[in-house]
């Protein structure tokens, strides 16, 4: 059945108006040029202020954990999608309750890469995209209530990151020296944590004291075992929708290792997180004849 | 630069049901094994918490051996198949960031099987001597001023 294609402040209008939902979880237009933030809209006038374009960045999902006794319309873009898949498949959104608006996208735009002269959205063009958008494989919602726009074309692209494929044939030293580079600049605030959709434990073991896990201190050891403790909580459950990478203040490449873990958890398990809401997580599961080599 | 009295230290954690009473077998058959290893007996290989392991290489362990029961034995049924699952995701993590292969091993052993109980200790004792002092990960700010080494270890001499 295609999925009815709407209008984004029309259908937000009539969600509210008629009760459907409690609030429509949204982008509107941030205070400087080419940003677009996060809205939560409740009444139906505002309705009008929803946007959805190429700085539509953050991935609204996460808000969903605050939202549970609501009933919330939310704007998803085919990444975003897979995260809410990732959620119900552990029980923790209710699918009955929750009106997903699909935004095809085509890639948001990398701040990083925007000249500082320009406040025109027109004038960027395809090369200021984030690399994971680019290398995107899941540009169009497949389980929205409606999409706001026309599906766009999914270019052939390599699935994962290129950085990843490279460290991959190189010898352990150099491995360790890019892996030890990008955790020196990891200054521990968290932000990955922060807006993964994924990571919703009421404690975090970097918060707990009792048992005290990891301290943190500015020794890279640290950052190490926050980052593999946070990868290792991630196995199979990481849709690699990059909001861990876009919210780091430092540029800690991120991607390259969720990737990683993706691509181990894919080759070894067989299964790629928030694609069928049926699958069963491969950490809740095993196989008699899962990979027994490694073990003496 | 290196320590000639230098000796691997490795923390094994042995299950109760299968490891560790392979471990207590060696020990009466008097099977010779190297001593380098400190034992953590732990209810069921799938006890183990990657962050444990994670831990241990953080405070200078030089190698990490996690030894259970084999599949199918275990004494809770399924605790190391999700084990299992579990190390091999580690495994391929930690070398893939770097983390010398060898630095964290896992075994099956069961609880007659002794001589293999000391055949994997050796094993991995080589190993990890070959590795040399772990360095990797290893958080710094916890080894103490070469100063203040000499003098504990002049301290220690004394006694």
């Amino acid at each position: 059945m295609p999925t009815e294609q709407v209008n984004l402040n029309e259908i937000a209008r009539r969600l509210l108006a008629d009760g459907t939902v409690d609030v429509v979880i949204g982008y509107t237009t941030g205070s400087q040029p080419l940003v677009a933030v996060p809205a939560f809209v409740r009444d139906p006038q505002d309705a009008d202020t929803l946007v959805f374009n190429r700085f539509c960045e953050q991935n609204l999902v996460n808000y969903l954990h605050r939202f549970k006794a609501k009933r919330v319309a939310v704007v998803v873009k085919g990444c975003d999608e897979r995260s809410v898949i990732g959620l119900i498949q552990e029980k923790q959104l209710d699918r009955q309750k929750l009106v997903l608006i699909g935004a095809p996208c085509a890639g948001i735009v990398d701040p990083r890469l925007v000249p500082e002269d320009a406040t025109e959205e027109e004038t960027l063009g395809d090369d200021v995209m984030y690399a994971g958008c680019a290398a995107c494989a899941v540009r169009n919602p497949r389980f929205a209530d409606y999409l706001i726009g026309a599906p766009v074309p999914q270019p052939e692209a390599p699935e994962f990151s290129d950085t990843t494929a490279e460290l991959e044939d190189v010898e352990s030293d150099e491995r360790w020296r890019y892996f030890s580079r990008e955790m020196r600049k990891c200054i521990l605030c968290f932000a990955c944590r922060n807006v993964c959709p994924a990571c919703y434990c009421n404690v975090c073991f970097t918060e707990s004291s009792q048992p005290k896990w990891m301290s943190k201190t500015d020794d890279e050891s640290d950052a190490m075992f926050f980052h593999l403790t946070r990868l290792l909580h991630l196995t199979g459950r990481c849709t690699g929708c990059g909001a861990c990478a876009r919210a780091c203040p430092v540029n800690v490449d991120l991607r390259t290792y969720n990737d990683r873990l993706r691509k181990d958890v894919k080759d070894v398990f067989e299964f790629e997180a928030g694609l069928d809401p049926e699958a069963r997580a491969p950490m809740t599961c095993f196989r008699d004849n899962d990979k027994n080599e490694f073990i003496k | 630069m290196s320590d000639p009295t230098w000796e691997p230290k490795i923390l094994a954690f042995l299950c109760n049901w299968c490891s560790y009473a392979g471990a207590d077998l060696a020990g009466v058959s008097r099977i010779q094994y190297p001593p380098n290893i400190r034992v953590v007996r732990v209810p069921c290989s799938g006890r183990v918490n990657p962050m444990f392991i994670l831990r241990a290489l953080q405070q200078g362990l030089d190698g990490v051996l996690v030894s259970g029961c084999h599949p199918g034995d275990c004494h809770y049924l399924t605790g190391n198949y999700f084990a299992r699952r579990r190390f091999l995701v580690l495994k391929r993590l930690l070398e893939f960031c770097g983390i010398e292969e060898g630095r964290v091993q896992f075994s099956w052993v069961s609880a007659s099987e002794g001589q293999k109980f000391a055949d994997v200790v050796t094993e991995v004792t080589e190993k990890v001597r070959e590795l040399g002092p772990a360095t990797r990960m290893v958080k710094k700010t916890w080894k103490l001023p070469p100063e203040v080494e000499a003098q504990l270890r002049g301290a220690a001499d004394a006694d």
